[in-house]
């Protein structure tokens, strides 16, 4: 069946849905909202919605949506609950108006068993390192001795949309480094906690992005979220040290009392305020659009359009988008009827906010209040009142978007390449075919200057025809503006790879197969945020099996001890003598090393509708030496 | 009874419930309460009467504990991120001077020079939030981590335990000079003075170690005078606060990484309470009585000192429930209690101590910390 069909089919499924809905319920205690999944992009059909303390309770239908009426005026917190996703949680604030919200789910990690009995490290190992968890024997609330310990970890630099609840404490924003869901379920699917007065030590990774920030021995305050109540509590100071279980990733470890979202986010210092103005595809001002900033203190928008916003300093890539849930009246989806209710989302492309930042007027983050008037920069800076910076939304359809794309700054001809498709998600969010999408504007830029848009080669590929130097270990900020309405579905910022080259004077030369430590080098390596990973791979030219060895290693290391993977060789026994060729890659961006010699890809363009994979990469030249014996 | 009766009698009636309202009214001291807000570096001023933050008073990093001047003029808020003790000046409610409690370094532990404090003069400071944190030098919180206060016996001197830099600071008040810095050897992992308390000829020092830690933590008693140790037991591996109990000539420990209070003697550890999880903060109440704030379990225990009898309360009010309670201070109708709620929401609570239950929110900082009771001078 192709994708053309199943579009049908879904539009008049939700259709369908929508039809028993002849007017717009009143907005008086009403919230709704959309569900999505943060690793597709795609609504969540079947997620279980409560309304926490009420009772209340409703499922998400064919299009993610959800929506509760008749609420008592204050805060609502919520939970979301879906089979394979961790839990999610929200709070909105009902009152006159309806309110909406916007929540994406993160895929939970595999259930390990666990015997509390014992002591033990359960651990989720990611691109970033293993997420880990350390229990006391008897240190949990159960008899049962079958439980299921599942960890799902969360990279704030990529999947930031799936933290519950406000990361703020007081006036301040919290700026988010690293954190993880745990869920300790019982054989009846029930909750398990700690036992009063126990504890539990956790470890999470720093995200390769944040290691230059946060060094080992860095003090980092942990919180965790606290259904009940909606918000981030039990502040406890974490340090970063190296992993316990494998001895190199940089880790905050501290101690856990309640299971839940769990992580690490020290208080914003500096914020900066700015003017956001949000539009529809034609440039008409929307009022009641929430501005999400992170990290920073969020803004809703005015009859002008226009919101007030904090931006926290200390982010090495601040994010802000732009959401609002409103009715198809203007029938703007031309598939759903007017009574059905879309969302619709855009974001500003990140690179530009670090270079507006500067010209905007600064305040400790801890001095602002609900009620700060905008703070006015100097006359016309993008971000003051009289040249606010723009955010125009477009509709997250029923189709999400898949995207590839890739870098070369280094070599002879440095380029730029992207694919991107779309399909219509399964109702577990997974896509299961895909047709190119034509038509997009798609744009690189550096932060130096407008970005430029990559010319369509037809098929659903772009490429960059010029217009922008691509330049070894600097940041670039891919835009998929998808539809090609003005109104971006996605973005992606990653460090090109460098220049990788071996070591100078290794090719052609003659060494010592006993203690040789093949190196490397890479004119980015230092560069803030880059964590590539390497591939390097010697050979020898034997074509008798007997005689052939080679290894391998896959890691952000510059060097390593090659050892031989011949016939019947010891496992530390040095490679054969004779002549070898050396191959060398580098990633970076979506490819992270996963220790043991091996590497991950994830997605790290991610947002409602849409996500994607956008990475670098290099080769290095090969090199031929010879490896001699004792 | 005619109408004109049922008047009196009603006036009567309501003059009898109003005055002896207005006399408990009368006995109450006016009064401000301090909160150290660490997230806005401030201690808030808040007119209970009001029932609202009149003042934020910017002092520095990461204020923690309180402490009121034994003149009752001044009170001393510990700036954990700033290597530094504020001084507030209680008449006119500002920050009077601030005290450092260990030198500004000119170099760093891997022996490099400290460009900067040489640039700026940073020797001729007072605090380093005149540069870190208030001005543009960076990182915004430094030092050597003071945390816990205590007054000497003559009260002319400030005690202060340095977690990073494991000792006790000794400050002179009158001059806010640094006398003496004592080094605390470790005891085991044990290392970071995490509190320090004095108790007639005694001061105890909770030393703990790097956490999230499973090791135990020591109390050490120290000889006020010579500051001779004198003798150190074992407690949980994250004491939170030391209580000195006069009464009973011991000191309380809460075991902030379990459900427990210890209290030991002269001699060491002599009972055990047990409370809710997450013991934080400790005040002595009028009949014997503690409060233990219960801050991972969002609860307070009432605890019969004499007879171990605990007695475990919820904070709600109206249907809200607040959590993380932090610290806490005796109102002075001694009738009801400040207690900091220190979600990231944070909120003053006002607890009436016969009724046991919450009477009053007032909205603070979230991630407050310490509360004390000051006159209104």
């Amino acid at each position: 069946m192709t994708v053309r069909i199943w579009l049908a089919l879904y539009i008049g499924f939700l259709l369908a849905a929508c039809s028993g809905t002849s007017n717009p319920p009143s907005g008086s205690g009403t919230v709704s909202g959309f569900v999505i999944s943060i690793g597709s992009g795609a609504k969540l059909a079947g997620v279980h919605v409560e309304v926490v303390g009420s009772g209340q309770s409703t499922t998400t239908d064919a299009s993610g949506q959800f929506n509760f009426s008749g609420l008592a005026s204050g805060k609502v917190r919520l939970s979301f609950h879906k089979d394979g996703y961790a839990p999610g949680y929200a709070t909105a604030q009902a009152g006159a108006q309806e309110a909406s919200v916007l929540v994406a789910l993160k895929k939970e990690g595999s259930a390990q068993p666990y015997d509390p009995a014992t002591s033990r490290t359960l651990y989720q190992m990611t691109e970033a390192g293993p997420y880990a968890v350390i229990f006391a024997a008897g240190s949990l609330d159960t008899s049962d001795a079958n439980l299921r310990v599942v960890i799902t970890p969360l990279d704030p630099t990529k999947e930031g949309q799936a933290l519950p609840g406000r990361l703020q404490a007081g006036s301040s924003p919290l700026i988010p480094v690293t954190f993880a869901e745990f869920s300790i379920l019982d054989s009846a699917d029930r909750r398990i906690n700690l036992k009063p007065g126990a504890s539990a030590i956790v470890e999470l990774p720093i995200p390769p992005e944040l290691r230059e920030v946060y060094p080992i021995g860095t003090k980092i305050h942990c919180y965790a979220y606290n259904p009940q109540t909606g918000q981030w509590e039990d502040f406890v100071e974490g340090t970063v040290e190296l992993s316990s279980v494998d001895g190199s990733t940089p880790v905050l470890r501290a101690s856990i009392r309640h299971f839940s979202w769990y992580g690490g986010a020290p208080e914003g210092q500096k914020c900066r305020n700015a003017a956001v103005q949000v539009v529809d595809a034609n440039g008409k001002p929307l009022e009641g659009a929430t501005v999400v900033v992170t990290p920073g203190v969020n803004g809703t928008t005015n009859a002008q359009g226009v919101a007030s916003v904090w931006i926290a300093e200390g982010s090495p890539n601040p994010k802000m988008y732009a959401y609002k849930v409103s009715y198809n009246s203007d029938g703007r989806i031309p598939e759903l009827p007017k009574t059905a209710k879309i969302i619709d989302i855009g974001y500003f492309v990140t690179d530009d906010i670090g270079v507006i930042l500067p010209g905007l007027v600064e305040k400790d983050c801890a001095s602002i209040t609900p009620s700060s008037p905008l703070v006015r920069p100097q006359s016309g800076h993008p971000g003051s009142p009289e040249n606010p910076l723009v955010i125009r939304l477009g509709p997250v359809g029923a189709a999400v978007y898949d995207v590839d794309a890739f870098l070369l700054a280094s070599g002879a001809s440095p380029s730029a390449f992207v694919y991107l498709a779309q399909g219509i998600p399964n109702p577990d969010g997974e896509i299961e075919d895909t047709e190119p999408v034509d038509g997009a504007r798609i744009t690189l830029g550096d932060g130096s200057g407008q970005p430029v848009a990559l010319t369509g080669l037809g098929g659903g590929a772009y490429y960059l025809q010029g217009g922008l130097t691509l330049t070894p270990g600097k940041r670039y900020t891919l835009a998929i503006d998808a539809d090609n309405n003005g109104s971006v579905e996605g973005s992606g910022s990653i460090v090109a790879v460098g220049n990788v080259a071996w070591e100078a004077g290794l090719d052609g030369s003659t060494r010592s197969a006993q203690g040789f430590v093949a190196r490397w080098s890479d004119s980015a390596s230092g560069a803030p945020g880059y964590s590539p990973v390497y591939y390097a791979f010697l050979s020898n030219d034997a074509t008798d099996p007997a005689s052939y060895d080679f290894d391998y290693y896959i890691g952000p290391a510059l060097e390593f001890t090659p050892h031989s993977n011949a016939q019947g060789a010891t496992s530390d026994a040095p490679l054969k003598p004779g002549s070898y060729t050396g191959l060398l890659w580098a990633f970076s961006g979506a490819f992270a090393p996963a220790g043991n010699n091996s590497y991950t890809v994830s997605d790290n363009i991610t947002g409602p509708g849409i996500s994607g994979r956008f990475y670098s990469y290099n080769l290095a030249g090969e090199v031929h030496l010879t490896l001699t014996g004792p | 009874m005619s109408l004109c009766d049922r008047r009196v009698w009603l006036a009567l009636g309501l003059l009898g419930l109003a005055l002896p309202a207005c006399s408990r009214q009368v006995a109450t001291p006016e009064h401000w309460v301090l909160v150290s807000q660490p997230g806005s570096r401030t201690v808030a001023v808040i007119d209970p009467k009001e029932g609202r933050v009149v003042k934020r008073i910017t002092v520095g990093m990461l204020p923690h504990r309180l402490m009121p001047s034994p003149d009752g003029r001044a009170a001393y808020a510990v700036l954990v991120g700033s290597q530094a003790v504020a001084e507030i000046d209680l008449q006119t409610l500002t920050l009077r001077r601030t005290f450092l409690t260990a030198p500004v370094p000119e170099r760093r532990a891997d022996g490099s020079l400290i460009q900067g404090h040489r640039d700026q003069n940073a020797f001729a400071h007072s605090s380093c939030f005149d540069c870190h944190g208030g001005g543009s030098a960076k990182p915004a919180i430094v030092g050597t981590r003071p945390f816990g206060i205590a007054l000497s016996e003559d009260g002319e001197t400030l005690i202060v335990s340095q977690i990073r830099d494991d000792s006790l600071a000794l400050l002179a008040r009158s001059s806010g000079e640094l006398e003496r810095t004592l080094p605390l050897p470790p005891s085991g992992q044990a290392h970071e003075p995490v509190d320090v308390a004095r108790l007639g000829d005694s001061l105890y020092v909770a030393l703990r170690p790097t956490q999230p830690a499973t090791t135990p933590a020591v109390i050490r008693r120290l000889e006020a005078k010579t500051l001779q140790q004198q003798f150190e037991a074992h407690t949980g591996s994250d004491p939170a606060m030391l209580l000195p109990d006069p009464e009973r000539s011991r000191v309380l420990v809460s075991n902030f990484e379990t459900n427990t209070l210890t209290a030991f003697g002269p001699a060491g550890k002599e009972s055990v309470y047990t409370v809710n999880p997450g013991p934080l903060g400790m005040l002595l109440l009028p009949g014997g009585r503690l409060l233990s704030l219960n801050y991972y379990s969002n609860s307070l225990s009432l605890v019969k000192l004499d007879t171990a009898e605990v007695e475990s309360l919820t904070l709600e009010l109206e249907g809200k429930k607040y959590v993380n309670p932090t610290h806490a201070a005796l109102a002075p109708n001694r009738r009801e209690v400040y207690i900091v709620s220190s979600g990231t929401e944070g909120n003053l609570l006002v607890f009436d101590l016969e009724g046991k239950r919450v009477v009053r929110a007032i909205p603070i900082d979230g991630l407050s910390f310490d509360v004390l009771v000051v006159p209104k001078l």
